[in-house]
């Protein structure tokens, strides 16, 4: 092993030094920047689309749906959280609001087909999250 | 042209400034693209390497944990890249006691050569780098002209770190053996 330090020589390393390196062509760092902000242009898509608006909007307006679900729900079928016993002072207020309540749901029926249409894309967006984060930078082609 | 440190660059980028990568391109795009054509022999082969392995990079560029320079980093996806281009396997392990019969005077090389100028030795070493192999040119231009150490060298490779300085020491003697065909036989014909 007496060779392993014989290749530290000053003389090669000098001449080695003003050897050419190789020149890659004028517009390379544009092409490369070309691709990279096509990329960034997909990601900044797909985050407005999916992430921008789905996550928090459709989070938000599933809430707000539900809060006031439950509530119709309880007004239509004679079930109370609040009473009179409760506070007596601040349920002539709450009745003008549940009255309106009662206005927006009047016609909405959900059935239970419904039901299994939202959680069906419900579902299949919570999959298709789980699959972009594992699978980032991947790409899939189906053949049959 | 002045550059500022990788992490500089490589900070800006991961805080969305995405124009700050052009930065770090111009700064290791010779060197990168060196690399792939000294692998693959090829400038348009080279040429598209060098590009996919930028790519790559930035894709990646949060992983980049900075145990090791920027530079190695990026070194090791275009030789990967490369590689994996030319379907070769890597550059093949030798043993380490193998040594090369030594058949010349490496001083009377040095004082022929310091008797060049300095375009003349620019020219001598450009043919030998040119006569190498893949292998041997990607090494001498990794370890002599970019001063990685045996360790970055190995990283990039993927050779252990023993191995890199047996074929150090090979392709060391191989220069000289090509320095001194060359000076005695083409080049005396052209700066006699």
């Amino acid at each position: 092993m007496t060779q392993n330090n014989n290749f530290n020589d000053d003389f090669i390393r000098k001449l080695v030094q003003k050897s050419d390196t190789e020149q890659p062509s004028k517009s390379f760092t544009n092409n490369v920047m070309d691709n990279i902000i096509a990329l960034e242009q997909e990601k900044a898509e797909y985050r407005f689309s999916i992430k921008g608006i789905s996550y928090w909007y459709f989070a938000g307006a599933a809430g707000i749906f539900g809060l006031l679900y439950t509530i119709y729900f309880f007004l239509t079928n004679e079930k109370t959280f609040i009473t009179q016993k409760f506070d007596p002072a601040i349920i002539p207020g709450f009745e003008s609001i549940f009255q309106s309540f009662e206005a927006i749901f009047e016609s909405f029926k959900i059935s239970s087909f419904t039901i299994i249409i939202i959680a069906a894309i419900v579902l299949l967006f919570a999959v298709d999250q789980i699959l972009r984060r594992t699978h980032a930078g991947k790409y899939f082609t189906f053949t049959f | 042209m002045n550059f500022e440190s990788d992490n500089f660059y490589i900070e800006k980028v991961l805080n969305n400034d995405v124009s700050a990568y052009s930065s770090l391109i111009d700064k290791h795009k010779e060197m990168v693209y060196t690399i792939a054509f000294r692998i693959l022999r090829n400038r348009e082969d080279a040429e598209e390497i060098a590009q996919d392995t930028f790519i790559k990079a930035y894709q990646s560029l949060s992983k980049f944990r900075k145990e090791s320079k920027f530079s190695t980093w990026l070194y090791r996806i275009v030789y990967n890249t490369a590689i994996s281009r030319t379907r070769k396997k890597k550059i093949q392990t030798i043993e380490l006691n193998d040594e090369i019969e030594k058949n010349f005077s490496e001083d009377e090389i040095r004082d022929d050569v310091f008797k060049l100028d300095f375009d003349e030795q620019k020219i001598l070493i450009n043919k030998v780098i040119g006569k190498l192999s893949e292998e041997d040119s990607l090494l001498i231009t990794l370890y002599y002209f970019e001063e990685n150490t045996t360790e970055e060298i190995a990283e990039i490779t993927g050779l252990s770190q023993s191995n890199v300085k047996v074929r150090l020491h090979r392709v060391r003697k191989r220069l000289y053996e090509e320095i001194q065909e060359i000076l005695n036989n083409e080049f005396k014909e052209v700066y006699p």
